[in-house]
């Protein structure tokens, strides 16, 4: 169980997140709205990237930045921008993160192989990732993600750039993934978490919006006696 | 049933299996550090890196070779270009390590791992290190036998301040990143060190060559150990990200 309690963040001024109190148990969590909403700035202080100005995370009641390596042992990150060093292979990158992550080295070539598979990217995992197209670098930022098998899974903007069959597929392991996870997927595409997501989280004016299951949301907005569509939810909150 | 009542020495190891669990000893960050390096290896510590270190040996070879067949140096210069040089590969190095990380903006996946890239960090600084004081102490012998300065001690005197020059740096290193990790920062600190050294040695000539050529080894000693302990308690800062902007190179 994740608490976030009171979190606040500041950078010189600017408040990209105010006062923020929410829980996330297990579960997909979709996080949804527009732009500089402060979902990432979320998701950095949840992968601990950043920390907050004033307020705490707590893991099972305990402050994640107290807990260090033990925490960022249970975590799988995937940034918006996914990074990656352009004269490395895939195979080489996720063995390298898997080093990181402090899993030995047999275990991180089995898991290298078995993600490279399940991802689509087995037949290239030797070529240089400067190669490689979009869809295929996002393909391996999710692979590293899952490295570690996370116990907490932080996902920014996790589709963009896949075509609408890799989004379908990328769903499909999510789903399978989800059991005894939590699992926090930032997206501007509402049709990726409307049908996954066991709850919808929504930023407004930087501060916590909602925090409800997708029927909850749809029902906020009757049309005619009946509940909307999760976008229709989406666009209403935000108009 | 009758429960036996503990004795004292059964009382006593519970009490310290307990605190045993509950606190255990922080380990020393020399012996942590080194069984990081054994768990994350050369290679993927200093990734990248080895595409600069081989264009650096290669410019010291040639600066050296140059120097040697066309600059009559005197002592006293050979003391100044130690504490000089004595920081240059390590701070080069670091600072292409931050520049990597941004340009790239891999950074952000190494913070979220279990060791992060300040764990990453201490490893290189240490090995930039070493790498630093073999490189410059192989460019003085050659530039010395070149130039027949070696007799007496003064090889000796002159590997006792490049380490203690470096000690020295890496420290005031340490506690610059711990305020603010931005290059510029980096940048300066070497150029401030280099005027200091340079405006010393020409204006206050007595006291260079007291402090270069003349402070006592055993003071040079004493300084290693001081500055060994201050970076003792400094580098669990910049592992946990102890430091006045916490350490984010994104923020």
């Amino acid at each position: 169980m994740l608490t976030i309690e009171n979190v606040s963040k500041k950078f010189k001024g600017f408040t990209a997140l105010a006062d923020i109190n929410t829980e996330f148990a297990e579960g997909i969590y979709g996080i949804l709205s527009p732009n500089g909403a402060g979902k990432t700035t979320l998701l950095k202080i949840m992968a601990t990237l950043l920390f907050p100005t004033t307020g705490t995370v707590y893991y099972n009641g305990t402050d994640i930045r107290q807990m260090g390596e033990q925490y960022r042992e249970l975590i799988g990150y995937m940034p918006q921008h996914f990074g990656y060093y352009r004269d490395y292979s895939a195979e080489r990158y996720l063995k390298y993160i898997a080093v990181l992550k402090g899993i030995g080295k047999s275990e991180a070539a089995e898991r290298t192989d078995a993600l490279l598979d399940r991802l689509g990217l087995f037949e290239v995992k030797s070529k240089k990732l400067k190669t490689y197209s979009g869809g295929m670098l996002q393909r391996v930022g999710i692979a590293q993600a899952l490295l570690n098998n996370p116990e907490i899974l932080i996902l920014d903007e996790p589709t963009a750039g896949l075509d609408p069959m890799e989004r379908a597929k990328f769903r499909d392991i999510l789903v399978e993934l989800a059991e005894g996870k939590t699992i926090l997927y930032s997206t501007h595409i509402v049709s990726d978490v409307e049908d996954i997501a066991d709850r919808i989280i929504m930023l407004k004016n930087h501060t916590l919006h909602c925090n409800m299951t997708v029927d909850e949301l749809r029902n906020t907005f009757l049309q005619d006696g009946k509940a909307v569509t999760l976008e229709q939810a989406f666009i209403k909150t935000y108009q | 049933m009758k429960i036996a009542y503990p004795t004292q020495k059964e009382i006593d190891d519970s009490i310290s299996r307990v605190i045993e669990e509950a606190c255990p000893a922080r380990e020393n960050v020399f012996i942590f550090l080194y069984r990081l390096y054994r768990e994350i290896g050369f290679l993927d510590v200093m990734h990248g890196m080895e595409k600069i270190m081989v264009p650096l040996i290669a410019a010291y070879a040639f600066g050296i070779v140059y120097l040697a067949n066309n600059v009559t140096a005197s002592a006293s210069d050979l003391y100044l270009s130690v504490i000089l040089f004595s920081p240059l590969v390590f701070q080069l190095l670091l600072c292409l390590f931050f520049l990597g990380e941004q340009e790239q903006g891999v950074y952000e996946i190494e913070l979220s791992c279990k060791y992060t890239m300040y764990h990453l960090l201490i490893l290189r600084m240490g090995i930039a290190g070493l790498f630093s004081v073999a490189v410059n102490g192989m460019a003085l012998v050659l530039y010395g036998v070149s130039q027949d300065f070696f007799g007496g001690t003064l090889i000796l005197r002159l590997a006792f301040l490049a380490v203690s020059t470096f000690l020295v740096y890496f420290t005031v290193y340490v506690h610059l990143i711990l305020k603010s990790v931005r290059i510029q920062y980096q940048l300066s600190l070497y150029f401030t060190w280099c005027v200091v050294a340079v405006l010393i040695r020409l204006y206050i000539p007595g006291m260079f060559a007291y402090l270069a050529m003349e402070l006592p080894l055993l003071i040079h000693v004493c300084i290693w150990g001081a500055m060994l302990g201050l970076l003792m308690r400094l580098l669990p800062d910049v592992i946990y990200r102890n430091g006045k902007y916490n350490l984010n190179i994104g923020e």
